[in-house]
């Protein structure tokens, strides 16, 4: 069970800052390998897959001494749901953990899990523009188990996996972005236009059944196959910082053109902030939105800073609220949703 | 009346067409010649014959499956998920088209696996483990003195 912490324990990735940070809040590099000669685990029965967890474990347990282990189906479903919202568990592993198992780092920049529908997903997490340095990590990774598992390869589709859509290299690298100038200045759909020309998907981080106005987006490379590893670090490396500085000209075109009501939604952000007695969880997302641009630009009030800012579109999901300020019904939530904001901002209200 | 092309006003229409603008479909029945001045010819061919293939497959016993792991062509389509390494050659003339599709490519490029050594090396610790596992203390000795002698020799 995870202990109940205020202030809440948040992952590296989340509370480091890193290069472009305004934009940018994390770059990931996801590898997806399966063994060679057997299966993989979408096809294996619970007791073939615990059995395989096993053997996996005894080896990585060597090569991995910084991770911890969980069998992540003894942990609690509230717990798994708290590490998912934290980018920390994949959320493959939420509704079917029968036989899977994760290596996590204890600052949660990386993890390791076994048995999801591929044998091994792996990721290197870093705060801000960093494509180098994940990759570099993820590799680091790889190399250490290339040594002591036997990975499934053809010369033909590359490195095998249960989705044809990751096969190949088997890597994708990936960015949580924060871009309300782009999508105030109704670029939004020219940019994810040709995000998908260059070959890279876009989806809310929200949860997409909340259709709040969300400036929060992760933006991951779709082409595996075809492309060899320094062409998708470069096409992901260029795209990125072609859209932090896209998403830097849209914030100095709107704050010149429409600086009152950029304000106006900020100010109005702080005052239901300080006063509200309830949130419910897609306003909590939509005052996230305006307050994170106001820490970053330096707006108002200076009423937040951007770290706090960015830790607000965590703390306010289900799981983490409820680790950080005990369980709840609706009501109860949407009320300690509105105490822990307030709590989080350096004006009293 | 029905059967007038809608386009030309003159043939008669042999081809039923859906034309899908943002979101809107349109029914329309068109004459040879202006579905195929239009290219809907080709498009519709390609699909019938896609379909055709897929339904052959599909169809009863004689369905595609993989001697590997048992997974038909089928239940592939509705998971999207394959179930082994040999389900890539099994399924590998609709996997090019699929991927294709999705990478515009069919064809790995990069890095492969590491040397054959530590290809070999790895295959034979985790044949370790699992004489381990089985309790065959004797294979896994013999597995044991292999790594040891391979990777003496690589070293």
């Amino acid at each position: 069970m995870i202990e109940k912490s205020y202030p809440p324990n948040l992952p590296s990735w989340i509370s480091d800052g890193g290069e472009n940070f305004e934009v940018v809040i994390s770059t990931e590099a996801l590898y997806v390998r399966n063994l060679a000669d057997r299966p993989f685990p979408n096809t294996l029965d619970r007791e073939e897959r615990e059995i395989s967890r096993r053997q996996m474990t005894e080896i990585l347990g060597r090569i991995l001494p910084d991770y911890r282990f969980l069998e992540t189906d003894r942990m609690e479903e509230q717990d798994r749901k708290y590490l998912a919202e934290r980018g920390s568990l994949p959320e493959e592993l939420l509704p079917r953990p029968q036989g899977t198992g994760l290596f996590l780092t204890e600052i949660e920049n990386s993890w390791v899990a076994l048995n999801t529908s591929d044998h091994l997903r792996f990721r290197f997490v870093m705060p801000g523009t960093d494509v180098e340095t994940v990759y570099r990590k993820a590799r680091d990774l790889e190399e250490k188990m290339e040594q002591s598992l036997p990975f499934a390869y053809s010369e033909r589709f590359g490195f095998l996996t249960s989705r044809p859509t990751e096969c190949g290299t088997g890597l994708m690298i990936g960015f949580i972005v924060h871009i309300p100038g782009i999508v105030y200045s109704n670029n939004f759909s020219k940019l994810r236009d040709s995000l998908l020309k260059a070959g890279l998907t876009l989806k809310p981080f929200a949860d997409p059944s909340i259709s709040s106005e969300g400036h929060l987006f992760w933006i991951r490379s779709a082409h595996t196959l075809g492309l060899d590893e320094e062409e998708i670090l470069e096409t992901s490396r260029d795209m990125i910082y072609e859209l932090v500085e896209m998403e830097f000209k849209a914030r100095d075109a709107i704050m010149s053109k429409a600086r009152y009501q950029v304000e106006d939604k900020i100010l109005r952000g702080i005052g239901i902030l300080t006063h509200a007695r309830m949130i419910a969880r897609q306003e909590g997302y939509a005052l996230a939105n305006a307050l994170r641009l106001d820490a970053a630009e330096g707006i108002t009030l200076d009423a937040i800073d951007l770290i706090s800012a960015t830790e607000l579109f965590l703390v306010g999901k289900p799981a983490h609220l409820t680790a950080i300020v005990g369980e709840g019904n609706q009501l109860q939530m949407d009320t300690n949703r509105a105490e822990l904001f307030r709590d989080y901002l350096k004006i009293e209200g | 009346m029905n059967n007038i092309c809608q386009l030309c006003k003159k043939n008669n229409a042999e081809i039923k067409c859906v034309i899908v603008v943002d979101g809107v479909r349109t029914e329309k029945r068109v004459c040879q010649e202006c579905a195929r001045k239009a290219g809907i010819v080709e498009q519709n061919k390609m699909n019938r014959k896609r379909t055709r293939d897929i339904i052959t497959r599909t169809d009863s016993e004689n369905e595609l499956f993989c001697p590997g792991c048992k997974l038909t062509y089928s239940l592939f389509l509705k998971t999207g998920l394959l179930g082994c390494s040999q389900c890539y050659s099994t399924f590998s003339a609709a996997l090019t088209d699929i991927l294709k599709g999705i990478h515009s490519a069919s064809y790995h490029k990069g890095r492969g696996l590491g040397e054959e050594n530590t290809f070999d090396v790895a295959q034979l610790k985790w044949k370790l483990s699992e004489a381990v596992r089985q309790e065959d203390f004797e294979s896994a000795a013999r597995l044991r003195d292999e790594i040891k002698l391979i990777e003496k020799e690589s070293n």
